[in-house]
């Protein structure tokens, strides 16, 4: 049976009217053998008369005033064109090639830059500009230039004649008593300061040598070695000591002086045949 | 009948003809302001208006004979009214408002009366039924629809519309007997 919220005695309601009564009511007809159906019909009928009404005279008029308007203007005018979309699909399909290209020229420069291989300016401003924003790159000068240091580093670029230990404060005596184990040590030391660090040893340089000027009486072989580093001053007792020299201080005065690039003098054997 | 001279009337629409368009509006309009009006448009003139607007914009598309535009003319108000409610349910103050508007008054005051009052326990009959019951009792009644021709407005089966149709005349029976009051 149905539910309490269902229509009561349904299931007859439901099996009465046919579609063709259905169809009769729905024209205001109540079906010939049922009178239960009078009320539905007259409502039918009822709904029929009270919404199907023409507009009023002013509705009426506004409206095909309106449609008239519309009506020319839909005759007279071309029917719109769909949006097309294989325009935009078009301009995507000749975009696409120039995109890759940009792409690949963009990705090949930035390549070319941080290779240094840009022409100088170029190179510079590249590297200027990828500086700026925390990018480092090869400029167009400094590679030129450490590339250069990097070929002849035995050489000291603008080493001034009063940074080498050889005028009057060191006696050439000193280092010409030295022996060739000494001198070989000097020049591996010598070497091994290149290879310590160049920059130390410029910096040293200037006191080194003026502690060497003025150690020529070995007194000051101390302060020489004060000036240099402790480990070259090391070196440059033990040149002394193996040279036997009192003068040793002043040896090693040469040897500090030479820590950097000065013991690359004293190590020398060119100075210590001098 | 429009039936007999549609061809040339749609014909003539098409070229812009004006008296075409008066006698489609004057066929069709009176059903259609009629179902806009019992759906509860809170303007059935205005939207009427915008129903016969569409269908002058879209006629190119239009192909079949007088039963089929009379189906298609319904089916543009139908989705109007749908479109209709639901920017009015948006905006529920303003369409209070439009609502609220009294209805100017004639002299034959007795008579509208009677009529406001028969309309009024229509509407409330009708209120009674689910929307779907409503839409096809209504297109049925007022539009003139067959059952087929109703499943296409509605965009559902001919058998779901039968089912809808039956229930809701029941409904009606039942709310008429429970009244006990005949129209």
């Amino acid at each position: 049976m149905s539910d309490g919220d269902a229509y009561e005695d349904e299931m007859a309601m439901l099996s009465r009217p046919s579609d063709r009564d259905l169809d009769g009511l729905i024209a205001g007809r109540a079906p010939d053998d049922g009178g239960d159906f009078d009320e539905l019909a007259s409502f039918v009928r009822e709904l029929k008369q009270a919404f199907d009404s023409s507009p009023n005279t002013t509705t009426e008029a506004r409206h095909l005033h309106a449609i008239a308007a519309a009506a020319r203007l839909a005759t007279h005018s071309a029917p719109l064109p769909a949006p097309t979309r294989p325009a935009p699909a078009k301009r995507r399909l000749w975009a696409r090639p120039l995109v890759l290209a940009g792409a690949l020229t963009l990705g090949l420069f930035c390549g070319v830059a941080y290779a240094g291989a840009l022409p100088g300016p170029v190179q510079g401003a590249v590297a200027d500009v990828a500086g700026n924003v925390g990018v480092s790159l090869p400029g167009a000068h400094n590679d030129k230039d450490d590339g250069a240091q990097n070929d002849k580093p035995a050489i000291v670029p603008e080493r001034p004649q009063q940074e080498r230990p050889t005028g009057p404060a060191q006696p050439s005596g000193t280092r010409g008593l030295g022996t060739p184990a000494r001198q070989e040590s000097g020049q591996q030391v010598g070497q091994k300061d290149v290879e310590s660090g160049n920059q130390q040893a410029q910096q040293q340089q200037g006191q080194g040598g003026t502690e060497n000027q003025r150690g020529d009486d070995g007194t000051n072989g101390n302060t020489g070695d004060q000036g240099s580093s402790g480990e070259q001053g090391s070196h440059g007792d033990d040149g002394g000591a193996h040279g036997g020299s009192t003068q040793s201080g002043g040896s090693q005065g040469g040897g500090q002086g030479g820590s950097g690039d000065h013991s690359r003098g004293d190590g020398n054997p060119g100075d210590g045949d001098n | 009948m429009l039936e007999e001279t549609f061809p040339q009337v749609l014909a003539a629409a098409r070229e812009g003809a004006e008296w075409a368009w008066v006698r489609l509006y004057r066929e069709l309009a009176p059903p259609v302001l009629g179902y806009l009006r019992a759906r509860g448009s809170a303007e059935p003139d205005d939207l009427a208006g915008e129903v016969f607007l569409q269908v002058v914009r879209d006629l190119r598309t239009f192909e079949g004979d007088a039963r089929d535009f009379r189906a298609w003319v319904f089916t543009v108000a139908h989705h109007r009214l749908v479109d209709d409610a639901r920017r009015r349910a948006r905006r529920p103050a303003d369409s209070v408002a439009e609502v609220m508007e009294p209805e100017p008054v004639t002299e034959d005051t007795v008579g509208q009366v009677d009529r406001a009052l028969a309309l009024e326990r229509v509407r409330r009959l009708i209120g009674q039924l689910a929307p779907d019951q409503r839409d096809v009792l209504l297109l049925r009644v007022l539009g003139g629809l067959t059952v087929a021709e109703v499943a296409q407005v509605v965009g559902k089966s001919t058998g779901a519309v039968k089912a809808l149709q039956r229930r809701g005349l029941l409904r009606v029976k039942q709310a008429l007997a429970e009244e006990g009051v005949p129209l």
